[in-house]
């Protein structure tokens, strides 16, 4: 074989190699291909997955994705006042969280979330985020006064369904179970009993979000309680002042109104690039004004994802 | 020894060509449905239909084209600001409205991905609230004429994003705000927690906000809303709105 023949049948070796892999280079490799473009350049948008909202929604992290949150002036349980939460995609439409500043505020907080179903029309998952709360530890002020004397345990569940009807409009709807027991010596007007801390409430989160724009998306949401108690004055204890605690022992549960549960918000969410996320949304209700002072309040939140 | 050289026919190397530049084309033509972030990892999505988001699937991808930083790249802003923000809350019982119109200042220098951090000031004039106060647990009830009127100064930082003609804000503020009060000739030494009856005190506050920002060339019109905290509770916080009208370097 001469040397201009070996050529010849290594170039086609070559060639015909790169043109099987170019099947599965368009498909695999765009990403790596184009890793070295400047982040600008990828014109990536808000409604693809990687990017999309995984907070009240059925939509979760991808695999390998990590993300890291901080908010202010949250209003649920999960992210009252402040919250630093980790979470990382698993894999198979699990995530798993953990909520850092609850830690170090008081309350421990894990999360984990199981996207069950993903399709193009629906998405549908399940997730749990219990925690427990210990008042003696909470050091911000607020705070305090909300859970001074007491210990709570939260149990969230919840199931959220999302769907893009159109390529602009999702709709979210979260049909979900709080269950937060507190412990401890309460007094039977108590912050944590006016803010609902302390429920058992049964509720529809529905959500529209307009994408929009290409980096951003504006979201109305309601939380709509079908069924919320609270413990009632008799159902909790009281410590007089010679030390002896009194009551407890009544069980008995008051249930709330809608008028008094409700929490209505208008936010809007955006892409800085395809790692950074921001997103203020103003929370309008009873609760927050129990827990913040102000019937509206904002929450304001930076998400990184790497 | 002699050093062979390697020397292609002509449609080899155009076979080479070919498949080389589809790579390359095929590559730059997906890149924007896949924008995964494990880029060259395990975790890479297989294919483009399992990066994209759904209804991504079904419409074309826009080509890729750079994100067009806000305000047409100029970075440095200097801008007056009027406000007007009521007062959120009250003190002790004592209804304070230390913000009403207010006049200020920003400047401000925006990244090219539109993050931009900045600094500010505002001078509110404040108002006097005519009231029956009555402290909390005491069968006390004192008429007194409550004048307050504050300042504010400090750094923001805030996400500036272009969607057509318009920019969306994000904004965030941490600073100092200067209380001043005068309730009159009334007869105490302390009234919800003020003393004496005129002085002044600092705290701090933490702003949040949204507004739109109208790009008009060089210049630079907008809107903002925004809801401040403070720490101490002696003084109230506040909301409002805020007009923007400035310049661009």
């Amino acid at each position: 074989m001469t040397a201009r023949s070996f050529a010849a049948l290594a170039a086609l070796l070559v060639a015909t190699v790169s043109s099987v892999a170019l099947a599965e280079s368009s498909a695999a490799a765009p990403a790596v291909a184009n890793s070295s473009a400047p982040l600008e350049a990828r014109s990536p948008r808000i409604t693809q997955k990687p990017n999309l909202d995984t907070r009240e929604t059925a939509y979760v992290l991808e695999r390998g994705d990590s993300a890291v949150g901080v908010s202010f002036l949250g209003v649920t349980p999960q992210e009252l006042y402040a919250s630093v939460a980790f979470e990382h995609g698993l894999g198979k439409g699990v995530q798993l969280g953990v909520n850092l500043a609850h830690m170090g505020t008081g309350i421990i907080n894990v999360s984990g979330k199981w996207r069950f179903l993903d399709r193009r029309e629906l998405s549908l998952a399940l997730s749990f985020a219990p925690a427990y709360g210990h008042g003696d530890w909470i050091w911000i002020a607020p705070a305090q006064a909300l859970m001074a004397g007491v210990n709570l345990w939260i149990f969230p569940v919840e199931v959220a369904a999302s769907s893009f009807v159109l390529d602009w409009l999702e709709l979210d709807l979260a049909v979900g179970y709080t269950d937060i027991e507190a412990f401890g010596n309460l007094d039977s007007d108590a912050l944590v009993l006016d803010a609902q801390l302390a429920q058992r409430q049964f509720f529809l989160r529905p959500r529209v979000v307009a994408h929009l724009f290409e980096r951003s998306s504006v979201i109305l949401g309601a939380t709509v309680p079908l069924f919320t108690s609270i413990p009632a004055s008799g159902d909790v204890t009281v410590t007089l002042p010679n030390g002896v605690v009194a009551g407890g022992t009544a069980g008995g549960r008051r249930t709330l109104p809608l008028g008094d549960t409700y929490l209505l918000s208008l936010g809007m969410r955006s892409m800085i690039n395809e790692h950074f996320f921001v997103e203020i949304q103003a929370n309008m209700g009873p609760r927050v004004d129990k827990i913040v002072g102000t019937f509206v309040a904002p929450r304001i939140a930076f998400e990184g994802r790497f | 020894m002699r050093a062979t050289t390697l020397s292609l026919p002509p449609t080899l190397l155009l076979l080479f060509a070919v498949t080389l530049t589809s790579r390359v084309a095929n590559a730059d033509e997906h890149a924007p449905a896949a924008p995964a972030r494990h880029v060259g990892t395990a975790t890479t999505p297989a294919t483009p239909t399992a990066a994209a988001h759904p209804p991504s699937d079904a419409t074309p991808v826009s080509p890729s084209r750079p994100w067009a930083p806000p305000h047409a790249g100029r970075r440095f802003s200097l801008v007056a600001t009027a406000t007007y923000a009521a007062a959120l809350g009250d003190v002790w019982g004592l209804k304070l409205e230390p913000y009403q119109f207010g006049v200020g200042m920003r400047a401000a220098y925006t990244l090219p991905i539109g993050v931009w951090f900045g600094l500010y000031g505002e001078v509110f004039q404040g108002s006097t609230v005519q009231q029956t106060y009555h402290p909390p647990f005491t069968l006390i009830r004192q008429d007194v004429n409550a004048e307050s009127r504050a300042a504010v100064f400090g750094a923001s930082v805030g996400y500036d994003q272009q969607v057509g003609p318009v920019v969306l804000r994000y904004l965030a503020g941490l600073g100092a705000t200067i209380l001043a009060w005068d309730f009159g000739a009334i007869p105490y030494d302390t009234f919800a927690g003020f003393s004496p009856m005129n002085g002044s005190l600092v705290g701090m506050h933490f702003d949040m906000g949204a507004g739109v920002v109208l790009p008009l060339g060089p210049l630079e019109l907008g809107l903002e809303a925004f809801y401040r905290m403070e720490t101490s509770g002696q003084i109230p916080g506040g909301a409002g709105g805020r007009l923007v009208l400035g310049g661009r370097l």
